[in-house]
């Protein structure tokens, strides 16, 4: 057992997991949200008998199974992570954890992959109205998949359901119900998927746009700029909706992180929301420097989406730190203190029960009980250690919003623009189109940033901070797996890519009735 | 139900003609069966279990160890680091 803890194991832990996410993250979206796509042209081709619109299934079907079969399995290695980087927090939180994770594995894994074969290689080989059924089965499939691990995201982020006990130092499931449909969950997965929507909607708008500026597959593009643009203005408008819903969940659960992602350092009645903002680099909790150079403020915006009021009182990072007794905020410092009690109370419960002394085991698990919601600020070193990094937080919250609400336009625009048929003309609309894509993907990942990076020092909010979760192996250990799997991903990363580009470039298969003799229809 | 079958039956052999024609098909399939050799094989098969993973004797054992890293961290962890 190691005497004292090697600080970059921390960090390297936390890189590899991030970069492990981030490249998992870069196919969860468009497999998730280019099934409903396909889902809706193929319901329009058994709809209308339009051979073009299942042209437009196949053609998108074909990119997707590129996206799937590269992205399958990406997910394995954050698995392993868990087992080998943070064994700590796998064995606290595994009883909760474990449920949805073996949930997705035996209802929607086995849902996805049961259609997908029909999905892909039923054209013209069996009912349509069964094909179509299969395609909607693979959409409701993918979406599951992101359910269980969204719910179990959720309880990190706000730990309900549960007992911890401290004869076997792990968290005890006491409600599965409370925990899948708590409204941090419910939410979560609505804004998530929601984002893996707009991501999907500009991939195919992207696609397609970039057909019409080379004069190619006009009648596919357009077709596919309808959907998209129509399921991308949809999803904007309802991911605005759901992002409410998530500013409301955080103001109540996640104070810290609402005050990062707004950059507000003193707490205020009637705050407003900065819609744009240039923070004060120098700034630090509980100087007198202003906190920005420059602001556009809403205001009393913020205290409606955080509380529902106009006039609420929402705390800054000073408050949350110091503490505020008009408004009845503890201070960190006081929550250390308790959490330090806490912590003294589990080791004196161990002793006793080591020693057989049931009158001190009980009177040290009353004491634990009593301050066991402030357990993990006992390990937490200074006040303002309860904060995440603001700036990191602030600025991705602020990229994540902009260009959620500037997708919302463009996809307005694209789908007036196609009505009218005149999209063609607006070169300057396509190249948006194009650019769109990666932005929808940055954006995405500013929302995990804001989800994930926010809610340190913490793994599970309030209760295990990140630094006691790890594993106890050295740091060389992290450092290795880090660049095996930096090199892995990032071949499949390049593998999609390449491929991806080929398919395009290459375009829908023309001879619509090849596969339907039994031939390739790349 | 005849119906049924006799389309999965199409549907499985329009699968195989479907790999035996097409290049990406094929190509996809390799890109699928290295990972699978990849991730099950060498990194969940032989790296994880013989290298990666913590050793615990029993549950139990597991459980003492993390009840003793809860206990021990606070006194010795200082994180100054940018969270």
């Amino acid at each position: 057992m190691m005497e004292s803890i090697d600080m970059s194991l921390v960090d390297w832990s936390r890189l590899q997991f991030a970069m492990t996410a981030i490249i998992h993250w870069l196919f969860i979206p468009i497999t998730v949200g280019t099934s409903y796509i396909i889902a809706i042209a193929q319901t329009l081709h058994v709809k209308t008998g339009d051979e073009h619109w299942e042209k437009v299934a196949k053609f998108w079907s074909k990119l997707f199974g590129i996206n799937f079969a590269i992205g399958v399995g990406t997910g394995i290695v954050l698995g392993l992570e868990f087992g080998t980087n943070w064994s700590n927090y796998s064995w606290i939180s595994g009883d909760i954890f474990g449920a949805p994770l073996a949930a997705e594995g035996i209802m929607a894994f086995f849902l996805e992959s049961t259609f997908i074969a029909v999905m892909f290689f039923g054209w013209g080989k069996v009912n349509k109205k069964f094909h179509l059924f299969s395609t909607y089965m693979v959409a409701f499939g993918a979406s599951l998949s992101a359910l269980w691990i969204l719910v179990a995201n959720a309880w990190m982020n706000n730990p309900i359901g549960m007992v911890f006990n401290p004869d076997t130092a792990r968290h005890e499931m006491l409600d599965f119900w409370s925990i899948v449909l708590s409204p941090n969950a419910v939410n979560k997965f609505l804004h998530t998927i929601g984002s893996c929507f707009i991501v999907s909607a500009f991939f195919v708008i992207a696609v397609s746009g970039w057909y019409l500026l080379k004069k190619r597959n006009i009648l596919l593009a357009k077709r596919s700029i309808i959907i998209a643009s129509v399921f991308g203005l949809l999803s904007s408008l309802f991911v605005v909706l759901t992002g409410d819903g998530s500013a409301y969940n955080v103001a109540q659960q996640q104070p810290a992180k609402l005050a990062a992602m707004e950059g507000l350092y003193d707490g205020t009645e009637g705050a407003g929301l900065v819609a744009f903002g240039i923070l004060n680099p120098g700034k630090k909790v509980g100087d007198d420097i202003d906190d920005f150079i420059i602001k556009i403020e809403i205001p009393k915006m913020l205290s409606l989406l955080g509380y529902r009021s106009l006039d609420a009182f929402v705390p800054g990072a000073n408050d949350l730190v110091y503490g505020n007794e008009e408004y009845n905020i503890m201070s960190a410092s006081e929550k250390m203190e308790k959490g330090r009690v806490a912590l003294d109370a589990l080791a004196a419960y161990k002793e006793a029960q080591a020693q057989g002394d049931v009158e001190q085991m009980q009177q040290s698990l009353s004491e634990f009980e009593e301050n066991s919601y402030y357990m993990g600020y006992g390990y937490l070193h200074k006040p303002e250690s309860i904060l995440p990094n603001i700036p990191f937080i602030f600025y991705s919250f602020h990229v994540m919003v902009i260009l959620g609400f500037a997708f919302i336009g463009i996809a307005a625009l694209m789908l007036y623009l196609t009505v009218k048929n005149k999209l063609e003309k607006h070169k300057w609309l396509l190249w948006i189109g194009i650019w769109s894509f990666p932005l929808a993907v940055i954006a995405s990942m500013a929302g995990w940033i804001v989800a994930e990076v926010g809610r340190q020092p913490w793994t599970i909010q309030g209760f295990l901070p990140t630094m006691v979760s790890t594993s106890n192996i050295s740091s060389t250990a992290v450092i290795l797996t880090f660049w095996m799997f930096l090199i892995l991903l990032m071949t499949l990363v390049v593998a999609e890519v390449r491929i991806m580009y080929l398919a395009i470039r290459k375009g829908p298969d023309n001879k619509v009735d090849k596969i339907k003799k039994g031939g390739s229809n790349d | 139900m005849k119906v049924f079958l006799n389309g999965i039956v199409q549907v499985v052999k329009n699968t195989i003609v479907f790999f035996r024609n097409s290049k990406l098909a094929k190509v996809l399939l390799i890109i699928v069966l290295i990972k699978i050799l990849i991730f099950y094989g060498f990194l969940k098969g032989f790296l994880y279990p013989r290298y990666l993973k913590p050793k615990w004797d029993s549950k139990e054992h597991r459980s003492n160890e993390v009840m003793k890293d809860l206990l021990k961290k606070p006194k010795t962890y200082t994180y100054d680091g940018i969270y």
